[in-house]
């Protein structure tokens, strides 16, 4: 009835806190870019190669050399221990890389800098940290630059603290950086062994020689490697939206089943109007028949009654969608999503309660309109 | 049956001709006829009289005269067409400009104004807003509501809700009024009024056609006619 009008419009405006929430990841994943090629030991979300060797440098001499390349940072990522002034920050992200690090991941540094060339080659035991690993290890707003902290017992010099992210989707995806420590790459496999789980990000200098620069780094690695033709990769070239999709591939069941359920209601809903506009047709017999007296053509009295159906509707459409608003921006406030108010969401929930206003009114409107008035005027 | 069609017989002053009428609807198995070969001629400002007890064909005539259903056969010859044979739409169209109606119960829309109520027929003819107000207005001044133009008729006495109904049957300038049991409802004294009102609308020109069982309210009428079994028993003319 109307109450079921309520919920599906409750529905609609969900709907669009997720395509809200959708939009948003879509937003992150795709913050740095899709420029950037991620060469690795395996591609992503398939079987792992295990006889494949690890990328080393020979593959990073490789890389450098492909002409279409803007950049060309090598990471790892390692899980440590960081510690100042007894204050013990465990099982954290250690990423080992060179000087361009921040700018392929378009990351802003808020104090000091990143690593030099310089740095960068040799061992220097220097640290960029990321926000929230400054703020408990140097608390009160302490000055972080030039300070050691020790990195599973090891002094490492802070030069540099990164812009807080915040942002929880990043933050799982390990993309970013609030509890990150980035040091220089030697450093890395000195510490955690040599040259082992390197991933090398090579950008392309723009979107559309993405797909050319995929090809080269393709033929330089399997130059490198000595592959012959027909052998397959014994690597992986990846590509940036491969979260986003992962992440839309999950998410597309749960709207196939929003959708469904929305759809569902609606036809209830549609079905408790027509019963509603059927009850009132038959309780003003009487008065259709004066009407019809007075001069009312069938077509007067079937779009009086269709007008009423709709009304019907788009009361409940209207007190769903404030209802639904609320929630959803009570939602918004308790929790890391953002509300997205989405026009087309309305004009589609508008859009179908009219719709199931008329589909669902019509009946009664030319059951009303049929009546005869001399029956009708005797009716009691 | 005279060789020249009944609508050259048709006299200057004539509102209606009703020729040979007859009406018969199906009840379950038996067929009912209702009104059995009934001619009658109106003419303009006349005040005339139905009378008939149940049973006589007095509801049906009135729903034929009223344009509400069509005869079986014969015709109706209304200001020279014949409204027998015209579609539902078109008869809805007569039917708004040329009948007012007045009903035993009133049957005033509740949830509109008597204002609202007056100017209904006027919406159905697509008359402007404007227009509408000023002329429902005026009709209601006319039946003496001019203070009770923004009430509701469960805020209205029963006599002034008849008065309303009255209105609402003038608005259209129709030509003729239709009074079906007006004061059934109504008190003695209330119905004194009612019937002062529609006396005084006949004096004013008016055609009124009065539809009723009392003897008493049919002798305000200076034409009374009566049915028995579908078929005009009497009709006589007086003073």
């Amino acid at each position: 009835m109307l109450g079921i009008l309520v919920g599906v419009t409750t529905i609609i405006l969900i709907v669009s806190l997720i395509a809200g929430l959708d939009g948003m990841v879509a937003k992150e994943f795709s913050r740095v870019g899709t420029r950037v090629l991620y060469i690795s030991r395996s591609q992503w979300g398939k079987e792992y190669f295990w006889r494949a060797p690890q990328i080393g440098q020979k593959e990073l001499d490789a890389v450098k050399r492909v002409y279409l390349t803007e950049y060309v940072v090598p990471y790892r990522q390692s899980r440590g221990g960081l510690m100042r002034n007894g204050v013990e920050l465990q099982n954290m992200q250690i990423v080992g890389t060179t000087e361009d690090f921040h700018l392929v991941r378009e990351i802003p540094i808020v104090m000091g800098r990143f690593f030099s060339r310089f740095e960068a080659e040799k061992a220097t035991r220097i640290t960029v940290i990321g926000w929230d690993i400054y703020d408990r290890l140097f608390p009160g707003g302490e000055d972080p630059l030039n300070q050691y902290v020790e990195i599973d017992g090891i002094p490492f010099r802070v030069i540099g603290v990164i812009e807080k992210q915040g942002n929880m989707m990043t933050n799982m995806s390990g993309m970013a950086a609030d509890y990150n420590a980035y040091i220089p790459l030697p450093c890395a496999n000195k510490m955690f062994g040599r040259w082992r789980g390197i991933t090398i990000m090579a950008s392309a200098p723009s979107e559309d020689l993405v797909y050319d620069l995929e090809q080269e780094l393709r033929m330089a690695l399997r130059a490198v490697r000595g592959l012959k033709p027909g052998e397959p990769d014994n690597f992986g070239i990846n590509r940036q939206d491969f979260f986003l999709n992962e992440f839309r591939n999950a998410t597309k069941y749960m709207w196939a089943a929003l959708i469904g359920i929305a759809a569902l209601s609606l036809l209830v809903g549609g079905i408790g109007v027509m019963n509603i506009m059927l009850i009132s047709v038959t309780e003003r017999t009487r008065e259709i028949g004066v009407r019809k007296a007075l001069g009312a053509k069938r077509r007067n009295i079937m779009l009086q009654f269709l007008l009423e159906a709709l009304i019907v509707c788009w009361s409940g459409g209207l007190i769903g969608a404030i209802i639904g608003f609320f929630m959803s921006a009570i939602i918004a406030a308790v929790s890391p999503l953002v509300f997205v108010f989405s026009w087309p969401a309305v004009a589609l929930g508008t859009a179908f309660t009219s719709g199931i206003g008329i589909f669902f009114g019509l009946y009664p409107a030319i059951k009303a309109a049929r009546k005869s008035p001399v029956e009708a005027l005797r009716y009691e | 049956m005279d060789s020249r069609g009944p609508e050259e017989e048709v006299l200057v002053g004539d509102l209606i001709k009703i020729v040979d009428i007859t009406k018969t609807y199906q009840m379950g198995k038996t067929q009912v006829h209702a009104l059995r070969g009934l001619s009658l001629t109106i003419t303009e400002s006349e005040y005339i009289s139905i009378m008939g007890p149940s049973g006589s064909g007095k509801s049906t005539l009135l729903n034929v005269l009223g344009m509400l259903d069509v005869p079986t056969s014969g015709e109706y010859i209304f200001r020279g067409t014949n409204v027998a044979e015209l579609s539902d739409n078109r008869l809805a169209e007569v039917r708004n400009r040329e009948v007012g109606f007045v009903f035993q119960t009133f049957n005033l829309l509740p949830r509109a104004t008597a204002l609202g109520n007056v100017e209904l027929p006027l919406i159905y003819a697509g008359v402007s807003r404007k227009d509408r107000k000023e002329r429902a207005q005026a009709v209601l001044e006319q039946v003496g509501l001019a203070d009770r133009m923004t009430h509701r008729p469960n805020e209205l006495s029963g006599g002034q809700r008849q008065r309303v109904a009255i209105a609402r049957a003038l608005i259209t300038k129709p030509g003729i009024i239709l009074a079906d049991e007006p004061t059934g409802n109504l008190d003695s004294k209330t119905g004194i009024e009612i019937m002062s009102l529609l006396d005084d609308l006949s004096e004013l020109g008016h055609t009124v056609i009065l539809v009723t069982h009392e003897r008493s309210i049919a002798e305000h009428a200076n034409r009374n006619v009566e049915l028995l079994d579908g078929r005009i028993s009497r009709d006589e003319t007086n003073r």
